[in-house]
């Protein structure tokens, strides 16, 4: 008979005690070193941002959309852009000029590529917060890569940095990536960064990585954590007909979000440096065709033809 | 039995009767409604034109129609203002099948009504041109039997019969507390003096402008609105005096005082019309006269507006008093007779002229005083913005110039009318000139820069190799098939005809296993496209060497890769701009897709704008325009020259030749060439 009281209770709670204090001095030790790293990790972004948000423009679009049977419908558009050469070649996504891509990402399926023609009729680019405005115009497409390319007139004295596609990293499943964007005027086009992953890897109908959540940016590059380019990101369409499937935008919308499977159309990979900037090597080709061609049959002036009178009033004053 | 065969005889008498005069008046009737149309029907025409309108900042053109009824024997037409109003052709077609053009004499919007004159210069039928009478609409009653003639959905003409539902029909809100205003389509207000003759004759689109008629054959009404089984006519006694007008110089002129009425039931009195508003600096505002007084007379004749339906008779008293009359007004004021001294003002028109700037892409309208009171202007200064064409110069200019700005001066030169305008925009040289408008109460100075056009809707697409084949994946069962198990690749389907795939030897049932040095795995669906993907990574214009299977034995072909056939690339290209359309040559592509052979010639029809020449008369996309007005069209150079020769000849009817699919087909086009500019 008896009770078996161990230790005495002092000790059992200072013993309590000792544990709560190791515990405490872990986690202070574990935060205390972990905070270089997140330093690390802000500093690098800040300079991954630093380095590469001038080559990241603003490009002002007036798009005309013909369906060829009158209905013509003009549209003005701000979407980003990056510099790819320092004579001013700058890349965008194709998206906007391609009513195929558009009636994809709708669900609708591809649709006869026929069917209405989405051109610029006019074209400007803006650097960071600068308020001058270059005016451009388009010089290449890639319907395969839904990336085009505007290049702008006359750059002056200005002095721009392109984004080097040539070397490029190559990425794995789980790897952090880095987007760089810009807000549009309403916020001085303030520049801002998006974190993503690698979520997989596709082989058709290009080779390309797929990311996971929703990373803003068609047509602008894709960053490692390092800062090194790893592509582009943008949309590629599988040209596979699935009878099986049913087209649809209700159906389409379902297998998109919640099976997550190819139902045939659309989806946004980040195609690699590699072929991005096998691309941009053509298009630089062809902005130089399209350069001479504007050259020998330099746009009509559009306006009046009428000579200038003797004497001319200064404006704001009546006649 | 006597006594029983009486009574049954009687009943059998008396319904024998009934039944005889029954079928009488049944005859009777029938009778009357075939004079009646004998009457009128020969002066019916089928009305086709072409409209203007202005949306979007350009003028826009729109086939159309309606009905119209011939009022003279010299070939007047009495029709409706939305049928004939703002037009730029018009044509009537007579009951016997013969096509006249027409003039207009005039128009008036206020009772939407329009007076044509068909040129009878160019009638072939000698017999004298037949024409309808006016009876007097005062005379109808409800219950009446009325005939409404016309070319319902632009069919030929037809008659349907119905009764007069009312004599005095206006509209008011739905509390009854206003009368609405009549609009048409283009936005003008009508019906200030008309008191519609209801009717149940049914009437659909195109009936608009024809006569409704009476069983003794007199157009009684014009029909004018319709819709749920009723049908409003504008009374023949209106129509009358326009026509009187429209015969004695063709101006509508009227007297106004500038106010409005209430009937003065709402305020329990028996006579006078209650003054519900008055317009500043009119002749009522002269007199003095404010809302709240109740005008009793105009010259000592009464002014009775108890209701609704009379306040139509008093615009129409006041409208026919002469401008430049000095007339007396008795009214009421704080309940004491007053009396005042009035000068009758012109009425002026509701709304301006409208017309187009294709320099700067913008449609304006001239201010009126009514239409400056509408929109709250402060004057009638300026020209009015109806619509600015996107990516035009007053679209881009800096603030950019909207709808409902009124340009008061370009380049420092005032704009008070569409034509000071026009020369102030054709005056400027340098690249950017200032436009003084006003927009609500500010005065804004806008930076207007002409620039050169940057449209270039030609296809940038960087080019790809391609090879002129359709293929099919060699899945196991098809190799099964083909007794080839195990091969996996490309099974040729099609070879186009033309192209390096076919130069080189390549055959549909051919079996493609290798390209180079790169061995094809292909066997499942989704394989499908890297056979595609392969050509495209490869170089332009090189040879390629291909390893098939060809009726089960191994072969080896060269063949040369081409750049993808992209019509729009590589095609010549041409844009109309008065007609507004645009073509393109025939390509490869376009022979490999339609079947052509090398010799289909001609230019692929690619755009025709909405509400331009060509639109409206027809022609559409994939339209190959094989010759105009008998000048052949080959290819793109060709239909420049053929353009060139029209611009220079300026026929009145532009004659194009299309192959549409597998058929021919002629498109005419009747330009209004004076409207058109000469710089091409």
């Amino acid at each position: 008979m008896g009770k078996n009281i161990g230790r005495p209770v002092i000790i059992r709670k200072g013993i309590v005690l000792m544990k709560l204090w190791r515990l405490l001095f872990c986690a202070t030790l574990l935060i205390v070193l972990s905070r270089p790293l997140l330093a690390d990790d802000a500093a690098q972004l800040q300079s991954l941002m630093d380095k590469t948000s001038p080559s990241i423009v603003t490009v002002k679009l007036v798009m005309k959309a013909s369906t060829g049977q009158g209905g013509d419908r003009e549209n003005k558009v701000d979407m980003p852009g990056v510099v790819v050469d320092k004579d001013g070649l700058v890349m965008i996504s194709n998206m906007m000029f391609s009513f195929s891509r558009l009636s994809s990402m709708l669900g609708r399926g591809s649709g006869d590529t026929n069917e209405m023609k989405i051109y610029p009729t006019d074209v400007k680019i803006l650097f960071a917060q600068d308020d001058k405005e270059y005016p451009a115009y388009l010089v290449a497409t890639d319907s395969k890569l839904d990336l085009a390319f505007v290049k702008i007139e006359s750059l002056g004295d200005k002095k721009i940095t392109p984004i080097d596609f040539s070397g490029g990293a190559t990425g794995s499943v789980g790897e952090q990536i880095v987007s760089i964007n810009r807000l549009h005027k309403g916020f001085d086009y303030a520049p801002y960064f998006q974190l993503s992953r690698i979520s997989g890897l596709v082989s058709k109908p290009k080779k390309a990585y797929l990311t996971e959540g929703g990373v803003e940016g068609l047509g602008l590059p894709i960053f490692t954590m390092a800062g090194d380019p790893l592509g582009v990101l943008t949309t590629l369409e599988s040209g596979v007909k699935d009878e099986e499937l049913v087209q649809g935008i209700t159906f389409h919308a379902f297998l998109h979000q919640y099976v997550g499977g190819s139902s045939g159309v659309l989806h946004t990979f980040i195609v690699p440096c590699q072929t991005v900037y096998g691309v941009i090597g053509q298009a630089k080709i062809k902005a130089a065709e399209v350069a001479a061609d504007r050259a020998k049959n330099p746009p009509k002036k559009a306006g009046t033809n009428a000579k200038p009178p003797a004497s001319t009033k200064p404006p704001g004053t009546f006649k | 039995m006597k006594r029983l065969c009486s009574p049954f005889c009687c009943v059998c008498f008396v319904w024998l009767a009934c039944v005889a005069t029954a079928q009488n008046g049944a005859d009777s009737l029938r009778q009357d409604i075939e004079n009646a149309r004998k009457s009128v029907y020969p002066a019916l025409v089928n009305i086709a034109v072409i409209t203007r309108f202005y949306q979007a900042g350009r003028a826009q053109r729109a086939p159309s129609g309606g009905s119209g009824v011939i009022v003279s024997k010299d070939g007047y037409v009495l029709t409706n203002y939305h049928v004939a109003g703002n037009t730029t052709h018009i044509s009537c077609t007579l009951p016997d099948g013969e096509t006249l053009e027409a003039s207009v004499v005039t128009h008036d919007i206020l009772t939407d009504l329009s007076v044509l004159k068909l040129n009878l210069e160019k009638r072939k039928d000698t017999t004298p041109l037949p024409f309808a009478k006016l009876g007097d609409s005062d005379a109808l009653k409800v219950g009446d039997y009325v005939l409404a003639m016309g070319n319902p959905m632009m069919l030929a003409s037809s008659m349907t019969l119905g009764i007069v539902s009312n004599t005095k029909r206006v509209f008011t809100d739905f509390n009854g507390t206003e009368m609405e205003d009549v609009q048409l389509d283009g936005g003008e207000k009508t019906g200030l003096f008309t008191r519609w003759i209801q009717h149940d004759a049914l009437i659909l689109p195109g009936n608009s402008g024809g006569p409704l008629v009476n069983l003794k054959g007199e157009v009684i009404g014009i029909n004018e609105l319709g819709g749920n089984g009723m049908g409003f006519a504008i009374p023949s006694n209106i129509a009358s005096y326009i026509l009187n007008q429209a015969l004695n110089g063709g101006v509508i002129k009227r007297g106004w005082l500038g106010l409005t009425v209430l009937p003065v039931k709402k305020i329990q009195k028996e006579d006078g019309a209650l003054v519900a508003s008055v317009w500043p600096d009119s002749p009522a505002a002269k007199a003095k006269l404010v809302p709240g007084d109740i005008l009793l007379s105009i010259d000592d004749t009464p002014v009775n507006v108890r209701f609704f339906e009379e306040a139509p008779l008093f615009y129409q008293m006041v409208a026919l008093l002469p401008v430049g009359k000095t007339v007396t007004l008795k009214y009421l004021h704080a309940g004491k007779t007053q009396s005042a001294q009035a000068v009758i003002a012109p009425m002026e028109k509701q709304e301006g002229e409208e017309d187009e700037d294709r320099t700067v892409g913008v449609t304006l309208q001239e201010i009126t005083t009514p239409f400056a009171r509408e929109e709250e202007l402060p004057d009638k200064e300026g020209v009015y913005v109806t619509g600015v064409r996107p990516s035009y110069p007053f679209n881009n200019a800096v603030p950019p110039i909207v709808a409902g700005d009124v340009i008061l001066a370009v380049g420092g030169t005032k704009t008070s009318d569409l034509k000071s305008f026009h020369k102030a925009i054709a005056a400027q040289t340098q690249e950017s000139f200032v436009v003084t408008l006003r927009r609500d109460d500010e005065q804004i100075l806008s930076v207007v820069k002409i620039v050169p056009e940057k449209a270039d809707p030609d296809s940038k697409e960087l080019p790809k190799a391609w090879l002129g084949i359709k293929t099919q994946v060699m899945s196991p069962e098809v190799a099964q098939a083909m007794k080839l198990p195990g091969v996996k690749g490309f099974r040729v389907t099609q070879v186009y005809p033309y192209t390096e795939a076919a130069k080189a030897g390549l055959k549909s049932g051919d079996v493609i296993t290798m390209i180079n040095k790169d061995k094809l795995t292909a066997y499942r669906q989704q394989d499908s496209e890297d056979l595609k993907q392969l050509i495209e990574d490869l170089p332009i214009g090189e040879k390629e060497t291909l390893t098939l299977v060809r009726d089960g034995k191994p072969l080896t072909l060269t063949v040369v890769t081409e750049k993808a056939p992209d019509a729009t690339d590589l095609a010549k290209k041409a844009k109309q701009k008065e007609f507004e359309f645009a073509v393109r040559g025939i390509m490869p592509i376009d022979r490999m897709e339609h079947q052509w052979t090398i010799n289909q010639k001609g230019v692929i029809v690619t755009e025709t704008t909405m509400g331009g020449w060509a639109a409206v008369s027809g022609l559409e996309v994939d339209d190959v325009i094989l010759s105009i007005n008998g000048v052949r069209v080959d290819d793109v150079p060709s239909f420049d020259a053929a353009i060139k020769t029209l611009f220079q000849q300026k026929p009145p009817i532009v004659q194009i030749f299309v192959k549409r699919g597998p058929i021919t087909h002629f498109i005419f086009i009747e330009p209004e060439w004076a409207k058109i500019s000469e710089d091409q």
